[in-house]
């Protein structure tokens, strides 16, 4: 069961890595400056640069297997092509590539879509690193201790984290309990939202019940919501948070030397 | 008043009453109770009587957690913990090791003396498990004393015990109620539970509630329950089956009346091994086997051929994949591996209205079921959309309403009902159709045993008429009075296929699959045991 990626933990093969060990919050403001750093780019060689930073990051220091990554991405892949063709084939522009029909290729066009393709997948391949390389608990622990989340969100985060999956089967098995009872597929628009509000009573009437039930469990074991707690585990921002940051620099250093001067 | 009222009381309510915002009457009305230290307090009573909200009074849940109308004074100590039914909605941390911790982290425990109170409570309640295992990994029962021990590590004065049990097979209930045993003398225990065996027999005192929410009897359990024995029966409360009869009594030589019930069970069990007529099967599954994507194997090699008018009891411990082999059977889930086939064909080539006209499916939680907005439109579903004509509908779903008492709640919403009539009403929608095949996933999970007595009569109504049943349940009482078969499904494969009489004749058999035995059959046992040779020989016994 180990060797299997889920959600909300530490790729395996990652587990030691430099990436995995960086202080959640810490990482995930890294991440969002280097994704701030995108929005002053607008010319695609350097977007480009800047977008193989997270990935070279994801196969080196956060030890991520090549073939994992491009399948976490590839979804996105086809939402850049479709994003960067129809900019460029129905974008406004003067310099006339291409024409054929209603599509008209033009520089200024490509650019765009390229730029808006490009900067899309590196946001996309940032949260990727950070997913694959964060445990939620740390997650949620590093949020109440370093930015100083209220516990009672931080802990209502983690009780919601465990409900998805829960949430799915309950889901399944509506779906099939209607089936059984022999609930004719309305086609079309009109089905659909029949369908929709059918699963959604009993599925909120029992996500209602077991949110109470785990709030009314929780506070019988003490829980205040408040701050005035201790923490089984401590996380300090240390030394791996320190190198994290200098390696983003350094990088962002190159790409600037090569491409931004 | 006098010199008792000056002393403070250890855990006490002085002319509590509380009411809900959403009922048109208190739950509880000028309520006293008083609990002395140590002491072990069975709260007993019919659904709906008022037990839990006692419970959460006395915990201080209510007015804490629920909000309601809330009047009255509550002495309690400082440090309480509360075990709850759900073993899903008492955690909020994915591992074992995080989820105690957070027990200590809320009372400020010092980081450097957690580690070892985590280990002692582990110890406490019998987990001998990697503290780093996930939460979701657990079975119910080991999710029940993990909520224990997170309650233990606080080292709390009052235990309150809310059902711990009610999702657990028979060998987790056991460790379970074991577990609260050897607290007994050490903690003040407020308890309430189903099943009595392996409750009734150690508990201090007993407060037995009636439908009003009134305590009727206050007192040790064996006075309350030969005192009220009428009014326990009539409310549909659940009753030991041995308690307070003992085995030596069982096993005197003058027999007890108990120990000829038992011996008439056994002899009609015996009989009951005799298999139908090998007609044509109704159904038949045919090397089974379910593999999930990332390589869990359900089970496999599952091979049954089952027989019309059969009720088939399905049993297994918690989490052996009984739900997902009905499911299997109704044609919800596909195989991997084998295949079902219903009267000789395909379960997987029917087509959905044609299976469905032939299987009915009632699910564990009846919610999941309900569809129209009204319980008549609940109940007449089924000929809706079979298409029958007005009055053939009118007849027939005002006929089912009439068999489970639901006749006057008609025009209600079906999710306003109470957890018994929802579970009623499931199952009569159910049944208008009279479909050939009934699936049942746990069916009397978490009713009184008015309502179980009821369901269960309904359903031998059915099979008498020739609906071939499947049932998915923990209640062994319920499969040695009723099934004429039984599949245990354990280990990923059957481990038994047979007549509840072979099945519970086989003390190891059982303890594999995280059953216990029946009574009859653990008096039958404990005779031979005994080598008391001539009662075994007089009759019934015989091996």
């Amino acid at each position: 069961m180990s060797s299997s990626y889920t959600a909300g933990h530490v790729h395996p093969s990652s587990a030691k890595s430099l990436v995995a060990r960086v202080n959640p919050s810490v990482k995930l403001l890294l991440h969002l400056l280097c994704m701030l750093v995108f929005i002053f780019v607008h010319d695609p060689k350097t977007a480009c640069a800047l977008m193989a930073i997270p990935m070279l990051l994801s196969v080196t220091a956060a030890r991520i297997p090549v073939w994992t990554f491009v399948k976490r991405l590839s979804p996105f892949l086809i939402l850049f092509l479709s994003t960067t063709w129809i900019l460029a084939a129905y974008g406004k522009g003067e310099t006339v590539w291409w024409h054929g029909g209603i599509i008209t290729i033009t520089e200024e066009g490509l650019v765009k879509g390229l730029n808006i393709g490009l900067r899309m997948l590196g946001f996309v391949a940032y949260g990727a690193l950070f997913a694959m390389t964060t445990d939620v608990t740390l997650l949620a622990l590093s949020f109440m201790q370093q930015l100083k989340l209220p516990p009672k969100i931080g802990y209502a985060l983690l009780a919601g984290f465990r409900f998805l999956p829960m949430f799915r089967e309950e889901y399944e098995q509506i779906k099939s309990a209607h089936r059984v009872r022999g609930v004719a597929r309305v086609p079309g628009l009109r089905g659909k939202l029949q369908a929709f509000t059918r699963y959604t009573i009993p599925l909120l009437a029992q996500g209602i019940r077991k949110a109470e039930r785990v709030a009314i469990a929780l506070e019988a074991r003490g829980f205040d919501g408040s701050r005035n707690r201790t923490y089984y585990r401590e996380l300090k921002p240390g030394i791996y948070d320190a190198a994290y940051f200098v390696l983003l620099l350094a990088m962002h250093t190159v790409v600037w030397y090569c491409f931004m001067r | 008043m006098n010199t008792l009222m000056q002393k403070t009381p250890f855990l006490a309510c002085v002319g509590v009453s509380v009411q809900f915002f959403d009922r048109d009457a208190p739950v509880l009305r000028e309520m006293n109770v008083s609990i002395e230290r140590n002491q072990a307090v069975l709260l007993l009573g019919p659904s709906g009587s008022g037990k839990s909200t006692l419970l959460q009074v006395l915990s201080g849940i209510i007015p804490r957690s629920i909000e309601a109308w809330f009047k009255g004074t509550v002495t309690r100590p400082d440090s309480v913990g509360v075990m709850f039914q759900d073993p899903d909605a008492q955690f909020c941390m994915l591992t074992v090791e995080d989820e105690l911790a957070f027990s200590l982290e809320n009372r400020s425990v010092p980081r450097e003396q957690m580690r070892a109170v985590i280990e002692k409570a582990m110890r406490d309640v019998r987990l001998d498990i990697p503290l780093s295992t996930p939460i979701r990994e657990l079975s119910g029962g080991l999710k029940q004393r993990l909520a224990l021990a997170c309650l233990l590590a606080l080292e709390p004065e009052v235990l309150f015990v809310d059902e711990p049990t009610a999702q657990l097979d028979p060998l987790n209930t056991q460790l379970v109620l074991d577990d609260l045993r050897r607290l007994h003398g050490q903690k003040t225990l407020v308890l309430i539970e189903h099943k009595l065996d392996g409750v009734i027999e150690w508990v201090d005192r007993v407060l037995l509630f009636n439908a009003e929410g009134r305590i009727v009897a206050d007192g040790a359990p064996l006075d309350v329950v030969r005192e009220q024995a009428e009014m326990i029966r009539e409310s549909g409360i659940w009753t030991p089956k041995l308690w307070p009869v003992t085995w030596e009594q069982l096993l005197a030589p003058v027999p007890h009346p108990l120990a000829e019930r038992l011996q008439t069970q056994l002899a009609t069990g015996k009989k009951q091994t005799a298999r139908p007529a090998a007609d044509a099967p109704i159904l038949d599954i045919r090397d089974a086997g379910l593999r999930y994507k990332n390589g869990h194997v359900v089970w496999q090699g599952l091979n049954a051929s089952i027989q019309p008018g059969e009720w088939v009891a399905i049993l297994g411990p918690n989490g052996a994949g009984k739900s997902t082999f009905l499911k299997m059977v109704g044609g919800l889930i596909e195989p991997t591996q084998g295949n079902v086939q219903l009267k000789g064909k395909d379960v997987s080539r029917y087509k959905t209205p044609e299976l469905y006209d032939t299987v009915g499916f009632v699910f564990q939680n009846p919610e999941h079921q309900f569809i129209a907005d009204t319980v008549f439109e609940e109940a007449a579903f089924g000929g809706k959309v079979a298409g029958w004509p007005q009055e053939r509908i009118e007849r027939e779903a005002t006929q089912l309403l009439a068999d489970f008492r639901l006749q006057e709640l008609r025009d209600k919403n079906p999710f306003t009902l109470s957890q018994g009539q929802k579970r009623r009403l499931s199952v009569a929608g159910m049944l208008l159709k009279r479909q050939d095949v009934l699936l049942l996933d746990e069916p009397t999970f978490g009713q009184d045993a008015a309502t179980t007595a009821e369901l269960l009569q309904r359903m031998q109504e059915r099979n008498e008429a020739g609906t071939t049943i499947l049932m998915a349940t923990h209640d062994v009482e319920l499969v040695a009075e009723h099934a004429s078969r039984v599949l245990v499904i354990g280990e990923g494969g059957l481990l038994f296929d047979g007549s509840p009489h072979d099945l519970f004749s086989q003390p190891e058999l059982l303890e594999k699959a995280s059953l216990t035995a029946p009574l009859a059959y653990e008096y039958r046992q404990r005779i031979l045991d005994a080598g008391q040779k001539e009662k075994v020989e007089e009759g019934s016994l015989s091996v």
